[in-house]
């Protein structure tokens, strides 16, 4: 994986110096900055292929041929084994009551849940999460960087496709040596995929319907799903859209919009959901993620 | 020297051990029980209306444009997602009437392409929280034969009615806010078709009508 994300982010540094998308032109202060986007898309594209022709169809023959309850089963496993991780991580970012949380759910799952296949841990009231060491360098400060489209691993960033290499070392399984430990890590990234798609079938035809740009959807909907989970789901008011927060500071014009560099400046990092959320706790109000206007109530 | 098997079940006792200090109740937050009841009854509606085959499509659609129109706050929300964009059309009424119609189409359209996977499910209000002005609805749609979903419903004053004026879905710990994820698609494509809401415009109509075609395509199904 570390091979490939080399070779991807290498194109993309050098279209990087392509002014025609340079981040001052296709980046605004409060989006996920996306200064190769002439080869993200393009990866997108040669994903978007390989999921009509291989990935979509499989998933649905996988929907087809199995019942809920046998690929319930399955998504309980799969997210069993990687509970190693997400309790590294969890002791990572400070967070041992979580850590705890994930520490009872895999004792109860891999022994009364059937070696994971069920979840009598939720039942139990330890509810799942995830966490890997994207989410844990946000937490340390460190911000998103630039986003990236992988065919076939899907949407990232640099900081969070760094941390999905460095998680393969919480991993226990791919440090373990048993028999066919090959073919079961094999496997697993092939049950993890297929499974993962046939969970995406609904939302990515919904999504393919309603949007006027699936890649942007796409983008949009990570970098909003990613500064979640790193909040832990919390999300308090001041961050949620508010109209009455909005500023009046807007172009004059159509052309004029938008405009590159006039974000108010920023300490690096301060942006991070990490430092906004830890300017909420300390009761100070985060920086405003969409700058919008003062409303006018209809009437 | 330890047995493997020892190992193993020291380990997973340990595991269960730690569990039981991370167990606390939850810090209590302020509800609103008229909000949620508001939200139940519309949502509801939406549902049945949707799932409603003694309706013709035009009465159908006519009852959910309504119900849409009276439980949300479109006019607000058409103005956020525009972000900073949204002074340049709110200086001019025949912009701005012109995107909030496209807007308006585009959100019923939205709707009941996403309300549709739920026709003929049940909605249940599971709590709310009091945000100032806001109330923060919760909710499980179900669908028929299929898994809850969770979902938020932001709502603010209008006059003396509440109206929805954004969505959450919820996967797990995460929660996306609909009209966020929208402004960030509609600023990037004005940032990259030189800020022409008219451009914008024509897409949203665009993708309205392959919606509406979708949806009356899925009910001769």
């Amino acid at each position: 994986m570390s091979v490939a994300t080399a070779c991807l982010c290498a194109p993309g540094l050098a279209h990087a110096q392509d002014p025609l998308t340079s981040p001052e032109q296709i980046s605004e202060d409060a989006s996920i900055p996306d200064p190769w986007q002439g080869f993200n898309r393009n990866m997108y594209a040669v994903n978007d292929a390989a999921d009509h022709a291989v990935l979509e169809p499989v998933a649905r023959g996988y929907r087809a041929v199995t019942p809920r309850f046998v690929r319930t089963g399955v998504n309980n496993f799969l997210h069993n084994l990687g509970s190693p991780v997400t309790f590294v991580n969890d002791l990572l970012q400070g967070q041992v009551k979580r850590a705890g949380v994930t520490a009872a759910r895999l004792g109860i799952n891999s022994t009364l849940g059937v070696l994971g296949l069920l979840d009598p841990a939720s039942d139990f009231g330890f509810q799942s999460h995830d966490e890997d060491f994207g989410q844990t360098l946000a937490v340390w400060g460190l911000g998103s960087g630039p986003y990236l489209f992988v065919p076939l691993v899907g949407p990232t960033t640099v900081r969070d496709g760094a941390g999905q290499i460095v998680d393969l070392a919480f991993d226990p399984l791919n440090w373990a040596h048993f028999h066919h430990d090959n073919e079961a890590r094999v496997a697993r990234v092939v049950v993890g995929g297929v499974a993962a798609r046939e969970q995406l079938l609904d939302p990515i035809d919904s999504m393919r319907r309603t949007s006027i740009d699936p890649y942007a959807s796409i983008r949009a909907t990570y970098q909003l799903t990613r500064e979640s989970e790193i909040r832990n789901g919390l999300a308090d008011d001041e961050e949620l859209p508010n109209l009455d927060d909005i500023s009046e500071t807007a172009p004059q014009q159509e052309h004029d919009a938008p405009a590159v560099g006039t974000a108010p400046e920023t300490p690096q990092g301060a942006n991070t959901p990490k430092a906004q959320h830890q300017q909420t706790l300390k009761g100070a109000k985060p920086p405003q993620r969409a700058p919008t206007l003062k409303p006018t109530k209809p009437t | 020297m330890t047995s493997p098997k020892l190992t193993r079940a020291t380990f997973l006792a340990a595991m269960l051990g730690a569990g039981v200090v991370a167990a606390a109740p939850d810090a209590f937050a302020a509800r609103d029980p008229s909000v949620e009841q508001y939200v139940q009854t519309n949502a509801t509606s939406a549902l049945q209306t949707l799932g409603d085959r003694s309706l013709s499509d035009a009465e159908r659609q006519q009852t959910f444009n309504a119900l849409v129109n009276q439980f949300s706050d479109i006019d607000s929300t058409a103005q956020y997602v525009l972000g900073t964009y949204a002074p340049q059309v709110w200086r001019d009424p025949a912009l701005k009437a012109q995107w909030v119609g496209a807007f308006r189409e585009f959100l019923i359209a939205t709707y009941e392409d996403q309300l549709n996977q739920f026709s003929g499910g049940q909605v249940a209000v599971t709590g709310s929280t009091v945000l100032n002005s806001r109330v923060i609805v919760n909710s499980r749609l179900t669908p028929p034969g299929s898994r809850p979903l969770q979902v938020q419903w932001k709502l603010q004053r209008d006059g003396a009615n509440w109206r929805v004026f954004d969505i959450a879905l919820q996967s797990g710990e995460s929660v996306v806010w609909l009209a966020q994820q929208q402004q960030l698609v509609f600023r990037d494509q004005l940032s990259r078709n030189h800020g022409s809401i008219s451009a914008l415009i024509q897409q949203l109509n665009q993708t309205t009508a392959q919606l509406r075609a979708h949806a009356r395509a899925t009910r001769r199904r």
